[in-house]
């Protein structure tokens, strides 16, 4: 069986109802995770390595380690002096609501064969959809995330 | 039977769940598949309030894993950075790796195999503190011993190659 948390994890707030501690926990955890894969993609794309990354940050080379080995709590100030000395990037930021994106045809197992297989399970997709639809009717589409909205200046 | 045959009859008996990411727009380029026990503690169906988050956290980072970004994964197991994502434990020969869940407190770890590249299978969650008490060498043989009794026939990925487990690992240089 294919399963994810329930989409209405991520609904759009209305009115003054309070949000689940579980929503902000991911969602934080979701920025954390995007601002690491984009520090971790310029560290790929220039191949500048640790050792480098800690002489032109004055920092040890533990340290960057520590900071490259998985998403964590980075300050702002740490994520921008990291990016700009892997390759002078700098940060252009952009949201986006995460229920309005098209729905991925790659959903199913990429180990099986997505034609025999396990679909989605039909109350998570159903829920996916409801949401998706009751929001387009009150609301414009909404930016799609893409690795191009992260563009550098610099 | 191959592997993937015995996950496949496996998720359809309800033994093992693969995990989708919960926006829609994500693909799949990795498979994660869970047991019950580490589906509900991504759910979110622990009483403490604090664990739940950190499944909820837990979760996202499973994500990432499964939409295909960069991983680091610590092959060795007496010297692996303390922030590795994925890392492989003592004694390698049983291919027990284990996902490191280290902030916010508590820290989780999610015990499990690869069945082939790319395709991780888990099968236990500890935290940090249970861990002590129960041992950290006694978890990593229950979790091959739920490994086995899954899959009588087919042993876990072991190679000391990262590639072998996984496309896209990052080294740190």
């Amino acid at each position: 069986m294919t399963i994810s948390l329930a989409p209405s994890i991520l609904a759009e707030p209305a009115g003054e109802e309070r949000l689940s501690a579980r929503t902000l926990a991911y969602v934080s955890e979701a920025a954390r995770d995007q601002l690491y894969d984009l520090v971790v993609q310029n560290c790929i794309e220039t191949g500048v390595t640790k050792a480098t990354l800690a002489k032109r940050l004055g920092k040890d080379p533990a340290q960057i380690s520590r900071l490259l080995g998985a998403p964590g709590n980075w300050t702002i100030d740490t994520f921008a002096e990291l990016l700009f000395a892997i390759n002078g990037s700098m940060l252009q930021a952009s949201s986006y609501l995460p229920l309005r994106a098209a729905v991925s045809n790659r959903r199913a197992p990429a180990c099986l064969d997505a034609s025999t297989i396990v679909k989605m399970s039909p109350s998570v997709f159903n829920e996916a959809q409801t949401i998706r639809k009751s929001q387009e009717i009150t609301a414009p589409m909404s930016t799609v995330r893409n690795r191009a909205d992260y563009t550098y200046a610099g | 039977m191959s592997i993937v045959d015995e996950i496949k009859t496996h998720c359809d008996n309800g033994n093992l769940f693969h995990l989708l990411p919960i926006e829609p727009g994500r693909s799949v380029e990795r498979d994660v598949f869970v047991s019950k026990e580490i589906w509900d503690f991504l759910d979110g169906n622990d009483a403490d309030v604090k664990l739940q988050q950190v499944g909820a956290r837990a979760y996202r980072r499973l994500e990432s894993f499964v939409c295909g970004n960069a991983v680091v994964l610590g092959m060795n197991p007496l010297q692996k950075d303390r922030t590795s994502l994925i890392a492989r434990n003592d004694p390698t020969s049983d291919g027990v790796v284990d996902v490191r869940i280290n902030d916010p407190q508590p820290a989780v770890r999610i015990f499990g195999c690869f069945a082939t590249r790319n395709v991780l299978v888990l099968l236990l969650r500890r935290t940090r503190q249970e861990l002590a008490q129960k041992g950290f060498a006694s978890s990593i043989r229950l979790c091959r011993r739920q490994w086995d009794h899954l899959f009588s026939s087919c042993t876990p990925l072991v190679s000391e190659d990262p590639h072998d487990y996984i496309t896209g690992t990052f080294d740190i240089g």
